[in-house]
């Protein structure tokens, strides 16, 4: 990047907005995946006038532009694949409105998902996708990644809750789509188009959040079972009792051998553990959805069922789920969080597949997951400087997404494709399907400016 | 396009054999009018394909011979969404009305487009499932995910919009595509499924879904709360949405409605603004329990009383009565059509917006009644006149107008449920800016010749 081009930026966003060091561009080559590029600048904006200069700007000199919120991308969304410039928007990271009455807030994309938690709660409320790293993420990643958490199977991902949305395109066009309305049918859906999109079709300055009253109270169960089978049939047996519970979640045997190995838990290492929790106004609600999941347990064979009596009590059923990753972190020195969904019938079937699978290449692959929404994280750990189990693990990877298709599931849930799997977008999708997403790529940014290198959606 | 020529009769019949295709008169005036007062061009046949392969010909077909096509459901809709405008060919998809498979484990269903609404919830219903979206009418599914159909229980169950997962779409010169998966999330890609959702049939035919069902309710609560005048009564609708109760239903109702629904109905109704509220849940102690904290909101807010009610048949009679409204609205006043705003507002705006709405009816001496899915934010104003009287006419227009103009500078829309369809289309700009110009290029890229359901959105 020449020098002339990084004085107009400076222009643009001031001395303070603009950055070229080293340590800095070191930072911004990394994000939570395994992947790493170092752009050439990053730049601070604070304003949606700002963003457009630089997008205008940007697409004149033909430079990649990588929106950037807290780096936690598990799927290398946020590497600056082609150089260029790293666009961090955590300087626009205010809480533009809070509106209880229409059940909706205002907020720009740098806020970390913690604090619009924060002051949510104080009035009874919540944004509910709630994903695993919720206390460093911003709003804006979320919507970019369209991502997810432990409560989607009762309250959906973020497209559920995106009303509307400023949008920046490359070139410098600022666009508003959707409406402050809790319904709307007037002409396409952009909204929806743009959360997932990864950044690859503009960037987001503002966001219009729906909110939902939090309930208050929550009762939860855990329950062991022998036989992966019986927990699958368990998951579709609750999802289908009339009640959702708020999280629904898997731990396979994997998982509880790797951290009996690495903790004193003592854990009983059977084939799976179900950690179900529901939530409600009153206690009669929470616990009349609770009875009639431990009904369920039982009926499908559950080895022992437990209940918290109190809140100490539920975190303590907790800690198998919870300090998973700490453990599978510690098995090996390489570690991929891996992200698929399929249809929550097949559950168990997807976690026998992942255990032959591990068996088949000599891999460690724990598994937990979302029961609840189909949404299953294998954790592959491994060697990065052992050549043999690298190979290993991508064509473990290979075959696992294969067989997630053939279940009719998809690639991710809620990580998003980023660069990590790009090199399968063609098989969950048609040769047609890939030309239309390239299509509507060209229509936001002909000169594929934006986080370019992502999503396959070159070619 | 008014006609077919000998030659494209004959290749038509030939794609689908002589018996699902027409160029009857009786046949083409069947598929020449909504529900509304909008008016189309006669269309040259009527084609009834089978199957995806046959639609593909057929789009096919239409894109090489630049033949306009029209998707054609139910025609329930209520803003010439389905109204051929250009003539030409309508495809009509009620011979694919099957429902392919239900599979209770995941919650989900296989659809073809034509199966109607009741159809897909009595089969699903054997399962102790439910496909939510309820717009009134009995509408064709691919109808409802071409309008992104919704009704008086998306207030907690949301519109098709939220059901569908996944679709294949025949796009204009025959090309087939698929979208989504079935699995129940997903963030691999740009979801196009839901760029097809609420598409009024402007950028393919939808020829296959699969939908999410949900768990039928164990219990309901229909309660009638009533109020002094308009104003407290659409109040208490942001009071009760704001408090976090969960209706899954609430609906405004005028004196003016509720008297032609007594009239027609023998319904005994006090004539008086009412609220209809719905409550599902788990249990009836849970059910009174909300009740009871609705009832006392509802008391702040200057409710006059709160009725409620457990059984069964009060409440399915009840909410007959409301779907039917538009319908008795249309017969109580014979000879006349009817314009419906469908304008929707966030809720905190909906008590301003009700009384704005029933003030310019007023004013203008208009016949109108005012109400909607209050606890969505969704307002309808049904006026009735007469299109040739301009005068009358003319003072429609201009409510809507300025109801519209209110919505969307209260940071609303346009529709709310009923879809853009010929009689929106004058609001778009103004509601979407750049986005329009935006939409207006996606239309482009996949329909360039402009074929699909012309005269639509655009």
């Amino acid at each position: 990047m020449d020098r002339a081009v990084k004085e107009r930026l400076k222009d643009i966003v001031g001395q303070n907005g603009f950055t070229d060091s080293l340590i800095d561009l070191i930072s911004y080559s990394k994000d939570a995946s395994e992947f790493k590029r170092r752009p050439d600048a990053a730049v601070w904006p604070e304003t949606t006038e700002q963003v457009a200069k630089i997008l205008e700007f940007a697409d004149r000199e033909r430079i990649p532009v990588v929106p950037r919120g807290a780096g936690t991308s598990l799927a290398g969304l946020t590497i600056p694949e082609r150089g260029g410039l790293v666009m961090d928007l955590g300087r626009m990271n205010r809480i533009l409105e809070v509106n209880i009455v229409d059940r909706l807030a205002v907020v720009q994309p740098g806020v970390v998902y913690a604090s619009l938690d924060k002051v949510l709660s104080k009035e009874g409320f919540f944004f509910p996708p709630d994903p695993a790293s919720g206390s460093v993420c911003t709003l804006g990643g979320n919507v970019a990644t369209n991502a997810g958490g432990i409560k989607g199977a009762k309250y959906g991902t973020t497209k559920d809750y995106v009303l509307a949305l400023e949008v920046v395109l490359a070139g410098g066009r600022i666009l508003r789509t959707g409406s402050r309305c809790m319904k709307s049918v007037s002409g396409y859906d952009l909204t929806k188009l743009l959360v997932g999109s990864e950044g690859t079709l503009g960037v987001i300055t503002e966001i219009t959040l729906k909110i939902s009253p939090k309930p208050p109270l929550t009762s939860t169960a855990m329950a062991l079972f022998e036989d992966l089978e019986d927990a699958g049939r368990a998951v579709s047996d609750i999802m289908h009792s009339g009640i959702i519970p708020s999280a629904l979640e898997i731990v396979d045997q994997q998982t509880l051998k790797a951290i009996n190995q690495n903790t004193d838990l003592n854990l009983p290492e059977v084939e799976a553990i179900l950690v179900a929790e529901t939530d409600g106004y009153t206690r009669e609600e929470t616990e009349f959805q609770l009875e009639k999941i431990l009904r369920i347990f039982e009926r499908n064979k559950a080895t022992s069922v437990k209940r918290a009596a109190d809140k100490s009590e539920a975190d303590a059923l907790w800690t198998a789920r919870k300090s998973a990753y700490g453990v599978m972190a510690r098995i090996n020195n390489n570690l991929f969080v891996e992200d698929l969904a399929v249809p929550m019938s097949n559950v168990s079937k997807m976690l026998r597949i992942i255990a032959d699978l591990a068996k088949k290449y000599d891999l460690k692959i724990p598994t937990v997951g979302h029961a609840g929404d189909g949404n299953l994280h294998p954790v592959v750990s491994f060697d990065g400087t052992n050549a043999d189990e690298v190979k290993r693990v991508e064509e473990a990877s290979a075959e696992l997404f294969q067989k997630v298709l053939e279940l009719g599931g998809t690639l991710t849930g809620e990580h998003g494709i980023g660069l990590a799997k790009a090199r399968f977008m063609n098989q969950e999708h048609s040769d047609l399907s890939m030309t239309m997403m390239r299509a509507i790529k060209k229509v936001f940014d002909p000169n594929n400016i934006l986080n370019p290198g992502k999503m396959a959606l070159e070619n | 396009m008014k006609e077919f020529n000998t030659q494209q009769v004959s290749e038509l019949a030939g794609m689908v054999g002589k018996e699902r295709f027409s160029k009857g008169q009786s046949n083409r005036e069947l598929h020449l009018h909504d529900i509304s007062f909008h008016q189309g061009m006669l269309p040259a046949g009527i084609i009834w394909p089978e199957s995806t392969e046959e639609v593909a010909d057929i789009l096919a077909w239409a894109y090489e011979q630049n033949v306009p096509v029209t998707p054609w459901g139910a025609g329930t809709s209520t803003e010439g969404n389905p109204v051929p405008t250009m003539g030409g060919l309508v495809v009509d998809m009620t011979r694919m009305d099957r429902v392919i498979e239900i599979r209770p484990q995941d919650l989900q269903a296989d659809v073809q487009p034509g199966v109607h609404r009741l159809e897909l919830n009595r089969q699903a219903g054997r399962h102790g499932l439910f496909f939510p979206p309820d717009p009134g009418a009995d509408a064709t599914i691919g109808g409802m995910i071409a309008n992104n159909a919704s009704g008086v229980q998306t207030v907690k169950y949301g519109a098709t919009k939220d059901y569908v997962m996944r679709l294949t779409v025949v796009l204009p010169q025959g090309r087939v595509i698929h979208t989504g998966c079935r699995a129940p999330k997903s963030s691999a890609g740009f979801d196009l499924t839901r760029i097809f959702v609420g598409s009024e049939g402007t950028l393919g035919i939808v020829t296959e879904a699969t939908l999410k069902l949900t768990g039928i309710p164990s219990h309901y609560l229909a309660a009638i709360i009533r109020f002094p005048d308009l104003e407290k009564a659409s109040e208490a609708v942001a009071v009760l949405i704001g408090a976090g109760l969960g209706p899954a239903a609430l609906e405004l109702l005028p004196p003016g409605l509720i008297r032609l629904m007594n009239n027609e109905k023998g319904l005994g109704l006090p004539e008086v603004p009412s609220l209809f509220c719905e409550f599902h849940g788990i249990s009836e102690g849970a059910l009174k329990e909300t009740a009871q904290l609705a009832g006392k909101l509802c008391e702040d807010c200057g409710a006059v009383s709160f009725d409620y009610a457990t059984e069964e048949a009060a409440r399915k009679d009840l909410w007959r009565a409301r779907h039917e409204a538009w319908e008795t609205i249309h017969r109580a006043h014979p000879g006349k059509e009817t314009l419906i705003v469908d304008a929707a507002v966030p809720i905190s705006r909906y008590p301003e917006m009700v009384v704005f709405a029933q003030k310019e009816v007023d004013q203008a001496q208009s016949i109108g009644y005012v109400f909607g899915h209050a606890g969505d934010g969704n307002l309808h104003v049904v006026m009735a006149g007469d299109p040739k009287n301009k005068e009358e006419w003319g003072r429609i227009e201009a409510i809507n107008q300025a109801v519209v103009e209110k919505a969307i500078h209260f940071g609303g829309t346009c529709t709310g449920e009923h879809g853009v369809g010929i009689g929106k289309r004058k609001f778009m700009a103004m509601e979407h800016g750049e986005s329009y110009e935006l939409m207006k290029q996606i239309k482009n890229l996949i329909d360039p010749k402009g074929l699909m359901n012309p005269g639509k959105i655009f």
